[in-house]
């Protein structure tokens, strides 16, 4: 009887690891929720089968400027929070509020992202409230809007809106000037 | 030849005691969840955390328990924690202070972080945070230098020690 049971679970274990090996390395699919990165994703409807929807890409990836992640709030523990890096390692950022530190200019220190909401008007949870993110924080990459339906598209070259003279702009070093780099990061594409 | 065959093949002619493909693959990707969700071996060196774990000249092998969920995560438990300081590596230090509780310092040696945060010789741990020390306190880069560190970056609890003194 125990081998009969054994080979009728080996189904459900293989589809279980399958499921857990795909979500660990591959991506999964995420519920949009606050209102911080209006317009670009929006909590939407409160029936749930209406919420806006994200493909949340845990392919390798470093991150670059532009890019919307998802990452684990310093400070809200496990809580996930979803934000747009707007400066990578070596940039100098201005926050758009002084925040904790009441510094004028941030310099992203290695292994670290500036992360803030698209949404201007929120208080924003994001790094001019709690600083600098470590890349570790990082769960995954939000790729493509996958629901509805009929707004499906492609999240990953977009940027946030009106940045171009609000505050909280970031100056890139220029590539060739800044320590240690010679060419512009390589843009890895990931499904 | 066609892969269905050659693995037609290799199954047929294993030696009686060897698992089939099928059970290497599933071997395989099972031991890697269970080692990424489950358990998993750090080794350390560095004398942070002597006597606890006297690696610096040898390395320690320790368990590491995945598990248990960071909010569950209580002062005085050793921890394995994304180094904050670095974009890749770990550290293994003590957890001393949860958010809300305080830290004190001794007015001679407050630390690079202490020295400017904390108010009357002590220091709230932010909520989200928590505050990590080594065993030896003497030769140990931990949040008195680098402040206290967000629960997201733990990547476990260590269990035990495997190896090592």
């Amino acid at each position: 009887m125990l081998a009969g049971l054994w080979a009728r679970s080996k189904i459900f274990l293989g589809c279980g690891c399958a499921s857990l090996l795909w979500y660990d390395n591959i991506g999964y699919v995420h519920t949009v929720r606050g209102q911080s990165m209006k317009p670009t994703l929006n909590p939407g409807p409160t029936r749930a089968l209406l919420r806006e929807r994200v493909w949340v890409s845990k392919l390798p990836h470093t991150p670059q400027r532009g890019d919307i992640v998802v990452f684990r709030s310093p400070k809200h523990g496990q809580r996930l929070a979803m934000k747009r890096v707007s400066g990578v390692e070596g940039d100098v950022v201005i926050p758009s509020k002084t925040g904790k530190t009441g510094e004028t200019s941030v310099v992203v220190k290695p292994g670290h992202v500036w992360v803030e909401a698209d949404n201007h008007e929120t208080a924003g949870r994001d790094s001019n409230e709690y600083g600098q993110l470590h890349t570790k924080m990082i769960v995954g990459r939000v790729t493509w809007l996958v629901w509805p339906w009929e707004r499906i598209h492609d999240l990953r070259w977009t940027e946030a809106p009106g940045r171009t003279e609000a505050p909280g702009r970031t100056e890139a070093p220029g590539r060739t000037e800044a320590p240690g780099r010679t060419e512009a990061p390589e843009r890895t594409e990931q499904g | 030849m066609s892969s269905k065959r050659i693995l037609e093949w290799l199954n047929k002619n294993r030696p009686l005691n060897l698992p089939t493909i099928k059970q290497v693959v599933g071997i395989s990707l099972g031991t890697y969840l269970f080692t990424s969700r489950v358990l998993t071996t750090a080794s350390v060196s560095g004398p942070s955390m002597a006597p606890t774990y006297n690696a610096n000249s040898s390395t320690s092998l320790l368990l590491v328990d995945l598990v248990t969920s960071v909010t569950k995560v209580e002062p005085g438990e050793i921890v394995l924690v994304h180094d904050p300081e670095e974009a890749d590596g770990y550290i293994v230090k003590r957890v001393k202070a949860l958010a809300g509780q305080f830290v004190e310092h001794d007015m001679e040696n407050p630390g690079v972080f202490l020295a400017k945060h904390s108010y009357e010789g002590k220091y709230s741990v932010p909520t989200g945070y928590c505050w990590l020390e080594g065993d030896n306190p003497g030769n140990s880069t931990d949040s008195r230098k680098f402040g206290p560190v967000p629960l997201g970056l733990i990547r476990g609890r260590i269990l035990c020690k495997l190896l090592g003194s």
